[in-house]
């Protein structure tokens, strides 16, 4: 980023600077500048998004089709328009069951776009990449390919089934002892334990990466800034 | 009487109906369902944006509350109303492409995050030792084991790459492939069936997050 005075842009990367060490102190203890600056940023966020919501979603959706042609539009939001005016009542106390009405249809709409986008998204892809390996006919590999392709599709089965057994809670009543889940299921979900430790581990170190990447940024800005100053002064 | 019909019956009402709208026009391909079930999205939409404008309203309120108490904690709202007007002026008035909106995000936004990012980092591997100190079985282990090896395995060392660890056909690439997909699948596989079955709950007025 390069403002119009090098003034400025000296000012804004101390800013940042100045940011970037006090919220590295927090890792020695809360203190009260951290939290100044946790608060306004969190003041920040909220600003904008207010702005953006209101830009990209609410001016386009409710205001501008009236703004167009005021008596069509006004038909045409009418019903989002009580909506959202019965949505408002939820900020009060008294009438909040007001609002009951607009968060049934919200909850009802929103509930339904994500098990439709769960069944069609995450399931049936999933599901369809876990067997494809077994559909040989279909198999655009090479003969001696296709018992390894075979091996992988097994241990990646394995691996799946394993996992959603790991998560199975379903228990019987014993005669003598605590609750606990049939035998069969308890060596699935050992094994499942492996195949879930390996995929955390993963997305950890995915995490870890990320945040490398994120001090190595941190660490050369601040660098940047000292051979700027030098340079200046 | 008005509040308890709202609440009740109308409103499992409207979820269900909108909901199986909703639901029947991902797998029916008809016209008018479509066009209804995309009409109800674009709604549901605006009402998402209403409520976090009123969730932002209600933080405003919360804050405003403790000016006016004039609390210690006052200075804190202090802080939260100047960010939120300084976003306000900079990104409604100025514009999100004008260079003191890009300066905002530049120099106040992304260093506060970048830095928290970091104190994230920090924070996970200070957990990582103490599952190390308390912990230790063979499912931590296998789960250590992994992380060490895919941040080795992620990049040469000194330029010098790791024969049979590293690149395309490395076996931390094929466990990767194998291994790490099978349990993403099943993990996967396991939210997308808990979304569903809780979906469906609130569908059929089993559960009533919107009121009693």
């Amino acid at each position: 980023m390069t403002l119009e005075f090098p003034f400025l842009d000296l000012l804004g990367g101390a800013i940042g600077v100045l940011l970037t060490l006090l919220v590295f102190s927090s890792l020695f203890g809360d203190h009260f500048l951290v939290r100044l600056i946790f608060y306004g940023y969190v003041g920040i966020m909220a600003g904008f998004s207010v702005v953006i919501t209101f830009n990209s979603v609410i001016f386009p959706l409710l205001f501008q089709p009236i703004l167009e042609e005021p008596i069509d539009g006004m038909v045409q939001v009418a019903i989002p328009l009580l909506l959202c005016g019965l949505l408002v009542f939820k900020v009060s106390t008294r009438f909040s069951w007001v609002g009951d009405l607009s968060l049934a249809f919200l909850v009802g709409a929103g509930l339904a776009a994500l098990v439709g986008g769960a069944i069609r998204g995450t399931l049936m892809p999933q599901i369809s990449a876990v067997i494809s390996p077994f559909d040989l006919e279909r198999s655009s590999l090479p003969p001696e390919e296709r018992l390894p392709s075979l091996v992988q599709g097994f241990v990646i089965l394995l691996g799946t089934v394993t996992t959603l057994t790991y998560f199975h809670f379903g228990a019987r009543p014993r005669a003598s002892g605590p609750l606990r889940r049939q035998e069969w299921i308890e060596t699935l979900s050992w094994i499942g334990q492996f195949f879930i430790a390996f995929a955390l581990g993963l997305i950890f170190a995915g995490l870890l990466k990320a945040g490398m990447v994120a001090l190595v940024e941190r660490v050369q800005a601040l660098l940047n800034f000292v051979i700027t100053l030098q340079r200046g002064f | 009487m008005m509040q308890s019909f709202l609440r009740s019956p109308f409103s499992t009402l409207i979820t269900f109906i909108t909901g199986m709208v909703v639901l029947l026009g991902y797998f029916i391909d008809v016209d008018p369902l479509n066009v209804l079930r995309s009409r109800f999205l674009q709604w549901t939409v605006l009402l998402a944006a209403v409520a976090l404008m009123l969730g932002v309203f209600n933080l405003m309120r919360v804050h405003w509350k403790r000016l006016k108490e004039s609390s210690i904690k006052a200075i804190y709202s202090f802080a939260f109303f100047g960010g939120f007007l300084l976003a306000l002026a900079v990104g409604g008035l100025l514009g999100v492409q004008h260079s003191l909106t890009r300066a905002v995000i530049d120099f106040v936004i992304i260093p506060i995050e970048t830095s928290l990012f970091v104190v994230i980092l920090v924070s996970l591997v200070y957990a990582l030792t103490r599952l190390l100190q308390s912990r230790l079985s063979a499912f931590s282990f296998v789960f250590l084991v992994t992380v060490v090896f895919s941040i080795i395995g992620s990049i040469p060392l000194l330029g010098i790459e790791i024969p049979f660890l590293q690149g395309g056909d490395g076996i931390l690439s094929l466990m990767t492939r194998v291994l790490g997909t099978a349990g993403v699948r099943g993990l996967l596989i396991g939210v997308a069936l808990g979304s569903v079955l809780t979906g469906i709950r609130v569908l059929l007025g089993l559960d009533r997050p919107y009121g009693e």
